[in-house]
């Protein structure tokens, strides 16, 4: 039973990572932009657990996937900004296209059934 | 690989800046709730209600912090020296459980090490010579004639033949060991050397420390005496004196000029290592080695002589089995005269197996024990680790709660046992190390190679590879089954023990404790198997009383005895004064003691029944005084013993065996030997005049065919003197070295040994291994006791409420002790169940080392399973005892 529990965390875990790489493809965001950008995008359907959200975060950087700075917030407040690194855009475009590679055979799938 | 390595650079960059992290991390996360403070309150939510929201929605910030923080830092260490100081707190409160663990795993990882570097030193460990597995040891074999010559060592005209034809495919080396005096300005010493050719450094790879090997030449007669001592005799008895090469000493009252001496880390094997072990065991460490020097009549090819040991280096490229087609090439020009249908063949063994033999497979088995008795430890700390995690399912649950993950449950479990096998280890490293000097001292001498023994690197990583090993094993099973429980639900197993989940917990308990029996079960078994055999060794060869008799051996010191009359007054005298002792009852000499092996093998003809050469029996000849019979104790079966009288004349005994080959119908007293004294040609004709009893010559071997010969018809120079006591060993054993010191001063004295000494010395490595089975069983059994009685204990104490519950309805005391009994006695009979199944099947594998016992001996097993059951009952009764005395008003009222 722990074992399923623990399984399906892991596969979160790999998903939140791409999601958040995709957040910051273009612009430098901080965490809370992070979580809002893919709740809204999502239209809502995809909530990040902020409590997984930083963890995640700082694994990443470790990784050396995304690269981080401090900077102002629109809200002129001092705001911990995360951007891509090169490892990360490449990590993205992998992950990408590994995504669009099984959610089209997940799709066919669902289809014939 | 490039990811890591960045990993690894951004760990170290912020353990550098912790507090810097630290202070980000958290101003990170106020940002993110203020922004989601500002975002609901822009909803319209009140100020008050946003915080609350914001709050919840984020979760549990302080996870969230831990988890970023352990993304950075070396989290896993951090809360691995965390996890040890908790572990080291819970260890502390349970003092009795560590104890017993650390104890347990010392003495398993303890035995395991030591008997690992006896392994290591004597079987892993290469020979330290240059490139040793180009060594071989080369030894004549006899096709079609083993009878007549069960000898496998080598003549040395037939040596001289190979090194003439097989020279472009093996390096060979000649030695012959040799026993000599050594004359020193007030004393002379016995010591053990080899007569070696001069290629033999060169063979090994070896360089004299300072001096200079023997040069080609010295292998022949004629040339200068030269020797070459090891480093420890040449401190012993030079007193490391630097200016001893060119210094003429004297061996044998002849004077020899010391060419060099060998760097201390010199090894050499003993001459019973050389020689094949069935003769005469040689025992002695070699202490120098002097030319070859051979004699004219040595270097006569042919089929006698067979004195001296072979060893070659393969040249590179070449096989084995290519030098032995050379070889048997070279082999087929020794002269067989009428030796016919004998066809001579060259067999090469590495040396390495040659030298470590049969010590190898004891070795393997007494690890194996040690093995076992190590996972035996292991089965019962995971036992009793169930035992102890039931009562602490209360904390592991409130741990669950509080947001352990199952790997931080099962990570707190491995560092508790890592601490456990630490503490182990080092005390089993110590017990080693004491072990292992024991295990030198009281090893048999037939095991090679002991005294490089030292517990060295390889050693430590072996006995630190077993430490966590061990903690692995026995807190795996314990930890994942325990930590499945704090997923089933944290808030159940945070109010208490269920019945169900504990009835898991001690069926799995259970099987340990079965387990355990059955462990113990199989090395119960091998161990009085072998002790059985150990028994029947001893008593088939302790006849005539052997402890009361007492024996010294020494040689006639070749300068002043070369006249044979001289080496019979010798003999008569040294008889005569020992006949005269208080406390004597017979005294008389032999050529060699039983159990020290054969030696002086020869053909035997009968006149009355001649045969040809390749026919005929070869025998021990031992060259005796009338009273060495009496005196030894050895039984006459038919005619008459030797007597004073008899002096000079050709009279001789036989072994009964040696009897069995004359021809029914042909009396053998009365019948006739022909024997040629070593220096005639003419033989003489010897009448048997009794038969005796057979003697073995070693303790587990058919007796050889034996005639014994009268000194007077050839004086030996070997000289052992017999001696038997009426029971007053002390005395005469004190005044029996003076007695030959007055003999004459030159002798020197070796120590006496009780016939007894003797005989336990050659079972000493059967002896060995029965007293370590017999250790490793018997600790087994302790431990097998201890997880019984902890398994025991736990149930009936789980049990409280049923039992309380059950006396209250009516049970009687005697019907409560009889259920644990039984609960006891049915986990007995599984693990017994269990353990004769498998010591069927592992004893088979003991057959090479069981002495008139079957592998599967009935009384044997039935002795062990009537004695665990005694084992289990006793483990039993205190649990039992206690549960019995429950009482149920306490008992109900205990929740």
């Amino acid at each position: 039973m722990e074992a399923q529990e623990s399984n399906s965390g892991e596969l979160l875990r790999d998903t939140l990572d791409m999601l958040i790489l995709k957040a910051v493809e273009h612009n430098a965001r901080h965490g809370y932009a992070i979580a809002s950008l893919i709740q809204q995008r999502s239209d809502s359907a995809l909530k990040v657990e902020e409590g997984a959200l930083y963890p995640a975060l700082h694994r990443l950087e470790v990784r050396g996937l995304l690269d981080s700075e401090w900077g102002l917030s629109e809200s002129k407040r001092r705001a911990k900004y995360y951007r891509l690194t090169v490892a990360g855009r490449k990590q993205l475009e992998k992950e990408t296209g590994r995504w669009k590679f099984l959610s089209a055979a997940i799709a066919r799938v669902m289809e014939i059934a | 690989m490039h990811e890591m390595f960045r990993i690894l650079r951004a760990r170290i960059k912020a353990f550098r800046k912790r507090s810097e992290l630290e202070r980000d991390l958290e101003e990170e996360i106020a940002f993110h709730l203020t922004e989601k403070r500002r975002e609901l309150e822009e909803a319209g939510a009140a100020a008050e209600d946003a915080d609350v929201a914001a709050k919840r929605r984020f979760g549990n910030a302080s996870l969230a912090k831990e988890r970023s923080r352990e993304a950075w830092i070396f989290g896993s260490v951090e809360n691995t020296l965390r996890d040890g100081k908790y572990a080291v707190r819970v260890l502390r409160k349970a003092p009795a459980f560590s104890v017993i663990a650390v104890l347990t795993l010392a003495f398993g990882i303890g035995a395991n090490t030591a008997i690992f570097s006896v392994m290591q030193s004597v079987v892993l460990k290469a020979l330290p010579y240059k490139e040793p597995g180009q060594l071989y040891k080369l030894q004549e074999v006899a096709q079609d004639g083993a009878k007549r010559f069960p000898l496998t060592c080598v003549n040395a005209g037939n040596f001289l033949l190979w090194t003439r034809h097989a020279n472009s495919a093996v390096d060979l080396a000649l030695v012959m060991p040799s026993m000599d005096y050594l004359n020193l300005k007030d004393e002379t010493v016995e010591i053990t050397g080899v007569r070696a050719s001069a290629n033999l450094f060169q063979i090994l790879g070896i360089q004299p420390w300072i001096g200079h090997s023997f040069s080609a030449g010295d292998d022949f007669m004629g040339r200068a005496r030269s020797v070459i001592l090891t480093n420890g005799l040449w401190k012993r008895l030079f007193q490391s004196d630097p200016g001893i090469v060119g210094r003429t000493i004297h061996l044998n009252g002849f004077p020899f000029v010391v060419a060099g001496v060998l760097p201390e880390s010199f090894y050499f094997p003993k001459q019973n290592e050389l020689y094949s072990s069935t003769i005469a065991g040689w025992t002695h460490p070699i202490e120098y080695f002097v030319n070859l020097a051979l004699q004219p009549s040595e270097m006569r090819p042919g089929m006698q002589m067979f004195n001296f040991a072979a060893m070659g280096r393969l040249r590179p490229g070449i096989s084995a089995k290519q030098a032995a087609a050379e070889l048997d090439i070279a082999e087929a020009q020794v002269p067989m005269e009428r030796l016919t249908g004998v066809k001579m063949q060259v067999d090469l063994h590495p040396l390495m197996a040659a030298i470590v033999g049969g010590a190898e497979r004891k070795l393997w088995m007494v690890m194996a024990g040690a093995a076992l008795v190590l996972l035996l430890v292991c089965v019962n700390l995971a036992g009793l680790l169930i035992a102890k995690g039931a009562a602490r399912a209360h904390e592991i649950g409130v741990r669950a709660a509080l947001g352990a993950s199952r790997m931080d449950v099962v990570r707190q479990f491995l560092v508790e046992a890592l601490i456990l096998s630490t503490a182990g280890g080092v005390f089993g490293l110590a017990a080693a190390y004491w072990g292992v000097r024991v295990l030198v001292r009281s090893a048999p001498v037939e095991i090679p190679r002991l005294q490089s023994i030292a517990i060295d690197e390889r050693v430590l990583l072996f006995s630190a590879a077993i430490t966590v090993t061990a903690a692995v094993v026995f807190s795996l099973l314990p930890a994942l089954w325990l930590s499945r429980r704090s997923s089933i639900g944290t808030v159940k197993a945070a109010t208490g023990p269920t019945a169900t989940s504990n009835r898991a917990i001690s069926r799995i308990h259970q099987a340990l404790a079965a387990m355990e029996i059955a462990f113990c079960t199989v090395l119960l078994v091998s161990a009085i198997l072998l002790a059985q055999s150990l028994v029947r060794v001893l008593r088939t060869n302790a006849w005539g009383n052997v402890s009361h008799v007492l024996t010294l051996s020494f040689s006639a010191p070749p300068s002043r005895y070369q006249d044979g009359w001289r080496r019979a007054q010798l003999i008569t005298k040294v008889i005569e004064s020992a006949h005269n002792l208080p406390g004597v009852e017979a005294a008389g000499t032999t050529t060699a003691l039983p159990f020290q092996g054969q030696n002086w093998g020869n053909d035997v003809n009968f006149k009355e029944a001649p045969k040809t050469e390749k026919d005929r029996p070869n025998a021990n000849w031992r060259f005796v005084s009338p009273d060495y019979f009496q005196a030894a104790g050895v039984g006459l079966v038919s005619g008459r013993f030797l007597a004073a009288s008899d002096y000079g004349r050709p009279l001789i005994l036989i072994s009964k065996r040696l009897a069995k080959e004359l021809p029914r119908g042909v009396n053998p007293v009365g019948a006739h030997v022909y024997w040629t004294p070593p220096d005639s040609k003419a033989p003489v004709l010897c009448e048997v005049v009794g038969v005796t009893a057979d003697v073995r010559a070693l303790p587990e071997e058919e007796a050889p065919y034996t005639v014994y010969v009268p000194y007077w018809e050839w004086p030996p120079w070997a000289i052992s003197l017999v001696v038997r006591t009426n029971g007053d060993v002390r005395m005469v054993a004190a005044s029996l070295p003076q007695l030959i010191r007055r003999m004459d001063s030159q002798i020197a004295i070796p120590h006496v040994e009780s016939l007894r000494d003797i005989l336990n010395d050659s079972t000493a490595s059967r002896r060995f291994v029965t007293s370590l089975g017999l250790l490793f069983a018997l600790s087994a059994t302790l431990l097998a006791a201890i997880g019984l009685y902890g398994l025991l204990s736990l149930s009936a104490s789980q049990r409280t409420r049923e039992i309380g519950l059950r006396m209250a309805l009516g049970a009687q005391t005697r019907q409560i002790f009889r259920m644990i009994l039984s609960e006891a006695a049915a986990l007995a009979l599984a693990g017994l169940g269990c353990g004769v199944v498998c010591a069927w099947a592992v004893t088979r594998l003991l057959r090479a080392f069981l002495y008139e016992v079957k592998p599967t001996d009935l009384a044997t097993f039935v002795c062990v399973c009537a004695g665990l059951l005694v084992v289990a009952a006793l483990a039993s009764y205190g649990p039992a005892r206690r549960a019995a005395r429950v009482d149920p008003v306490t008992a109900l009222k205990w929740d």
